[in-house]
C-alpha cells in the first residue's frame, strides 16, 4: 500500500504529453547532419510560455561559482545568460544523471558559450538531499550551479506548480522510499520566462542546438 | 488556460496517436540519414553464450559525487526465447545489483496539459501544418518512478534494450565511485542461456 503520498496535483499529464511532442521533434536532429535549414527549437515551446521568475527556493549552494548568495534563489537567469532548471533527486540512478550529463555535454559542445549556461536543481527529496549531498552531486556536472533545497513541502510545491512539474514520495511498508517525478528540464531566460522544455529523452545534441539558438537570441537582445 | 485546453479532447487525442506514428517513422528515417546509429553498439565486443544470447554496448554511467547508486545498460539479443532473470556483480563494485525499470506512475488525473512544438524542421509539410496549427493534448500520469522487475523477457530474434528511461541494471551501494574508463563484470543469468558474464565500460554517455 502507498502512503505518505505528496503530489503537486494538477499536472500529471505533462510528461506524457511532453514525450509525445518530443518524439515528434526528434527529426530536427537530422539538421545536424549538415543542412542549412532554418533553425528552430527542438524542445517544447508553449503557446503561452510559463513565467517562473517569481518562484523562490531556498539556496544552499556552498561550492562553485555561485557559492555566494543571499539564501534564496529566484528562477531567473542573469542578464546575457541562460538557466537550466531541473527538479530531481540524487538517489536517482537513471533519469537524473542521464539528463544532467546531457546538459553537461551540451554545455561542453558550446565551447566558451557553454559558460553562459547555468544549472539550477531543485531537489524533490529534500530530506535526504542535504546541502552537502546536493553540492557534491551538482559539482559533478558543472561549477555553475544553484543547489536548491526547498525548506518545506509548500515551497517545493509552489515551485513545481509554476513549472507544471510534479513529484511524489512514497514510503513503502518495507521502508523503501520511492520517488516519482516529472523529469523535464526547463531553459529560463533573464525575464523568468521558460523558453523551451526538454522532457526526458531529449538528447545532448538537441540540447546543444537549442542552447545555441537561445544564446544567439539572448545576445541579440542585449 | 485549463478551460481552453478542455476543448476538442477527442479530436486531439486521435491526432496525438497519428502524430506518434508519423514521428516514429520520421525518427527512423532521420537515424538512417545520419548514419550514426549502426555502429554505436559495436565499440564493445559482444559477449555471447552457446545458446545464443548476445550482449552488446554494455556501459555504466559514471556515478556523481555523493551518490552510491549506479546504472548499467546494454542490448540483449537471443536466438531463442529467453529471459533475463537475475544480475549480479562483485562486491568490490557494489553490494547488490537489481533489474529495474522506469515506468509512468499509475496515478489518476483529470487534468490535461496543452502544448505545441516550434519544431517544424525535417517534417513533411502535411505534418508541419498539423503541428504548428494545433496542440497536443493528453490526460494521464506524468511522473516517472523506478521499480524493480523480476525478469526481462528476451523474445527470439529480438534485441531488447536496457537504456536510460527504460530498463537498467541498478548497482546499489557502490563500493567506490564509478570512474570513466573503468571496466567491471556483470553476470547476467538467463533462464535458457544460464550465466553470461559481460564486461561493462564506465562512461559519461552511451557508447
Amino acid at each position: 500500500m502507498r502512503h505518505g503520498t505528496r503530489t503537486a496535483g494538477s499536472t500529471k499529464a505533462l510528461t506524457i504529453a511532453s514525450m509525445l511532442v518530443t518524439t515528434l521533434s526528434m527529426p530536427s536532429l537530422t539538421t545536424g547532419c549538415g543542412g542549412d535549414e532554418p533553425r528552430s527549437l527542438g524542445g517544447i515551446v508553449r503557446d503561452e510560455p510559463l513565467s517562473v521568475g517569481s518562484v523562490a527556493v531556498t539556496d544552499v549552494t556552498d561550492t562553485g561559482e555561485y557559492a555566494t548568495h543571499d539564501g534564496v534563489f529566484e528562477m531567473v537567469a542573469s542578464t546575457g545568460r541562460l538557466l537550466v532548471v531541473y527538479f530531481g533527486y540524487t538517489n536517482c540512478p537513471d533519469l537524473c544523471p542521464t539528463t544532467l550529463a546531457y546538459v553537461r555535454a551540451a554545455k561542453r559542445d558550446l565551447g566558451d558559450d557553454g559558460d553562459l549556461v547555468d544549472l539550477a536543481m531543485v531537489t524533490v527529496d529534500p530530506d535526504r538531499d542535504t546541502p552537502e549531498v546536493l553540492n557534491g552531486y551538482l559539482s559533478s556536472f558543472t561549477d555553475r550551479f544553484h543547489a536548491l533545497q526547498p525548506a518545506d513541502v509548500e515551497e517545493l510545491e509552489s515551485a513545481e506548480n509554476a513549472f507544471l512539474a510534479s513529484s511524489s514520495i512514497v514510503i513503502g511498508d518495507d521502508g523503501a522510499i520511492e520517488v516519482g517525478h516529472s523529469a523535464t528540464a526547463y531553459v529560463v531566460d533573464s525575464s523568468g520566462e521558460v523558453l523551451v522544455e526538454w522532457p526526458f529523452g531529449v538528447d545532448k545534441d538537441l540540447m546543444a542546438e537549442d542552447l545555441r539558438i537561445l544564446l544567439d537570441r539572448t545576445s541579440k537582445q542585449s | 488556460m485549463k478551460e481552453r485546453m478542455g476543448k476538442n479532447t477527442m479530436k486531439k487525442r486521435t491526432m496525438s496517436a497519428a502524430m506518434t506514428m508519423i514521428a516514429a517513422s520520421a525518427m527512423t528515417a532521420g537515424l538512417v540519414a545520419c548514419g550514426d546509429d549502426s555502429a554505436s553498439n559495436e565499440s564493445v565486443p559482444p559477449a555471447s553464450s552457446e545458446v545464443g544470447v548476445e550482449i552488446a554496448g554494455a556501459w555504466a554511467r559514471t556515478s556523481p559525487m555523493e551518490v552510491t547508486l549506479g546504472a548499467a545498460y546494454m542490448t540483449v539479443t537471443s536466438a531463442v526465447d529467453d529471459e533475463l532473470t537475475d544480475v549480479s556483480v562483485d562486491p568490490s563494485i557494489a553490494a547488490t545489483a537489481e533489474i529495474h525499470e522506469m515506468v509512468m506512475a499509475e496515478m489518476s488525473s483529470d487534468t490535461t496539459v496543452s502544448m505545441s512544438s516550434e519544431t517544424t524542421v525535417s517534417m513533411s509539410s502535411e505534418t508541419t501544418v498539423s503541428m504548428s496549427s494545433d496542440t497536443t493534448e493528453m490526460s494521464g500520469p506524468g511522473e516517472m518512478v523506478m521499480q524493480e522487475v523480476d525478469s526481462i523477457a528476451i523474445p527470439a530474434g529480438e534485441t531488447v534494450e536496457l537504456k536510460p528511461g527504460g530498463y537498467h541494471i541498478m548497482l546499489i551501494d557502490l563500493a567506490a565511485p564509478l570512474e570513466i574508463g573503468q571496466e567491471f563484470d556483470i553476470v547476467l543469468t538467463f533462464a535458457n542461456a544460464g550465466d553470461v558474464t559481460v564486461t561493462v565500460v564506465v562512461a559519461d554517455e552511451a557508447p
